[in-house]
């Protein structure tokens, strides 16, 4: 009778052991006992960031496929999975800012459209400046810098890559302005700003000193345009100019005088900060403000003084009582004045950061809306992974 | 002045390979590759795609020096995948991430500027 019952039962363990070696993971993830989805804790260590007083903890990304393997939950992300989660939710948008939620992305990600948003994203700039005259009290190098960070209103889409310093400056990859002030002997000191700055769409009017023209003949200067830069239809829409027109560049006394001519090309980031399309560009993490107990009457009073950028309010909850409420957790700073004055606060509440929720704002300087910044950002990222791959040998 | 020159850091000189592939010779289904003129923004998502695969044991990335304008991918993957086959898949996977995620900020863009 046993030894039946025990072949039979091996037969089984047979029969079973073939089946999950045909099914494997999905056998496995079938049994009644093996866990769908992780434990409520480690998916509140894997999805927040906690803020204790402290410390922030459990900060990091589990970015691994294999982490919760042991659990029997996979957690490799796949393309439809990804598409399925991923949402864009834009919050603000004005000329000069945006500020927008990207939620189901990594870190990693934001960080690289960050990155790309400061250093790679290219804009126009001036970089030679060809000076005439200065007088005043502003030092040449000290005026070109100067010049150099004036944020220009171009879009640099419309321009080629200057391809090296000796080469022809045409109407395709310069852009030139021309400043002519004088403060007449006996006036008033006069202050330039940027409005002052004048685009020569013609190109250069400034002579090459090395180059004697012939008698007649138009002098060479500095650029070799074709054609006037307002005539083509590209430039006739989008009017060349700067973004400010109030930026101070220099004083002058009486009888000072500043001739130049600056010229813009197109560059990144990387080269140098003038050509960052962006003021600056950040993202942080969605707050999170959870009550893990009810606050009432005079503790939500002082729950609510407790907090400087009013994320709690006060409701009504009958009977004489009022409870505290989380109202704005958005406007959150994590400052953690709310969990300070001992042990019982941080029983009360729980200060959190979703990771994989982040608040997004883009500031540009104004040669691009900030809204084809990011989008020119993505098309920077996807060129650099399509050169990553072709170009794998 | 012996600082070099700026356009070093991301124009790949003449004769280099942009990505160049070494398998290493004592661990089976291991591999690095070398990406010139490329740093943490392509470094940092190419690790986290790698991480995502279930075939890839390791992956992780290194800049050199700072003064060396490349990264080093070190990948290591199981016998059912290889390296290359690894790194392949992840830049696939995130160009289309990259496709989708345009589209979607462009979607959003239209219904925002249509609602205010």
């Amino acid at each position: 009778m046993s030894s039946s019952s025990s072949s039979s039962s091996s037969s089984e363990d047979e029969s079973m052991s073939e089946q999950s070696n045909e099914l494997g993971l999905d056998f496995i993830l079938s049994l009644d006992n093996v866990p769908s989805k992780l434990p409520p804790h480690l998916e509140l260590f894997k999805t927040r960031v906690l803020c204790n007083n402290d410390a922030p903890v459990h900060t990091d990304t589990v970015q691994y496929s294999g982490a919760y393997a042991i659990m029997g939950v996979d957690n490799s992300v796949r393309l439809d999975s990804f598409c399925e989660n991923f949402k864009v939710e834009v919050k603000r948008l004005t000329d000069s800012d945006i500020e927008f939620d990207m939620i189901g992305i990594d870190p990693a990600i934001a960080n690289a459209f960050r990155r790309i948003l400061i250093a790679e994203v290219p804009t126009m700039a001036i970089e030679r400046v060809y000076i005439a005259n200065n007088t005043s009290v502003v030092q040449d190098e000290v005026l070109s810098h100067r010049l150099g960070l004036i944020p220009i209103r171009a879009d640099p889409r419309l321009f080629e890559y200057p391809e090296n310093a000796g080469d022809d400056k045409n109407e395709k990859n310069t852009i030139v302005f021309k400043l002519h002030v004088r403060c007449q002997v006996g006036q008033p000191r006069i202050t330039v700003k940027s409005d002052k700055l004048k685009w020569l769409p013609n190109g250069s009017e400034l002579p090459c000193e090395d180059v004697k023209p012939n008698a007649g003949s138009k002098p060479k200067t500095f650029t070799s345009f074709t054609c006037s830069q307002d005539s083509l239809p590209e430039f006739s829409n989008n009017s060349i100019g700067l973004t400010y027109s109030d930026i101070i560049l220099a004083k002058l006394g009486p009888g000072q005088e500043i001739e130049l001519e600056a010229h813009a090309v197109k560059g990144t980031g990387k080269t140098h900060a003038k050509w960052s399309p962006v003021a600056t560009t950040w993202y942080r993490m969605l707050p999170e403000v959870v009550l893990l107990k009810d606050v009432e009457d005079e503790l939500a009073e002082e729950l609510k003084n407790k907090c400087p950028v009013n994320v709690f309010d006060i409701e009504d909850i009958g009977k004489g009582k009022r409870r505290a409420k989380v109202a704005r957790p958005r406007d959150c700073t994590l400052c953690r004045e709310c969990i300070r004055g001992g042990k019982e606060w941080e029983d009360r509440v729980s200060l959190r950061r979703v990771k994989n929720h982040f608040i997004f704002t883009i500031e540009s300087t104004g040669a691009l809306p900030p809204e084809v910044l990011f989008t020119e950002a993505v098309k920077i990222l996807e060129d650099k992974c399509e050169r990553v791959i072709t170009e794998l040998s | 002045m012996n600082a070099p020159d700026r356009y070093e850091r991301f124009v790949v000189p003449e004769g280099t390979k942009k990505v160049s592939y070494e398998r290493d010779t004592k661990i089976i289904n291991a591999a690095s590759f070398t990406i010139e003129r490329e740093e943490h923004t392509i470094g940092n998502i190419l690790r986290m795609q790698l991480h995502r695969d279930p075939n890839v044991l390791f992956a992780g990335y290194k800049l050199p020096h700072p003064l060396q304008y490349k990264i080093i991918v070190r990948i290591h993957t199981t016998s059912q995948s290889s390296p290359m086959q690894a790194y392949n898949q992840s830049i696939n996977d995130l160009d289309r991430e990259l496709d989708h995620l345009k589209s979607a900020f462009e979607a959003e863009m239209l219904k925002f500027s249509r609602d205010y």
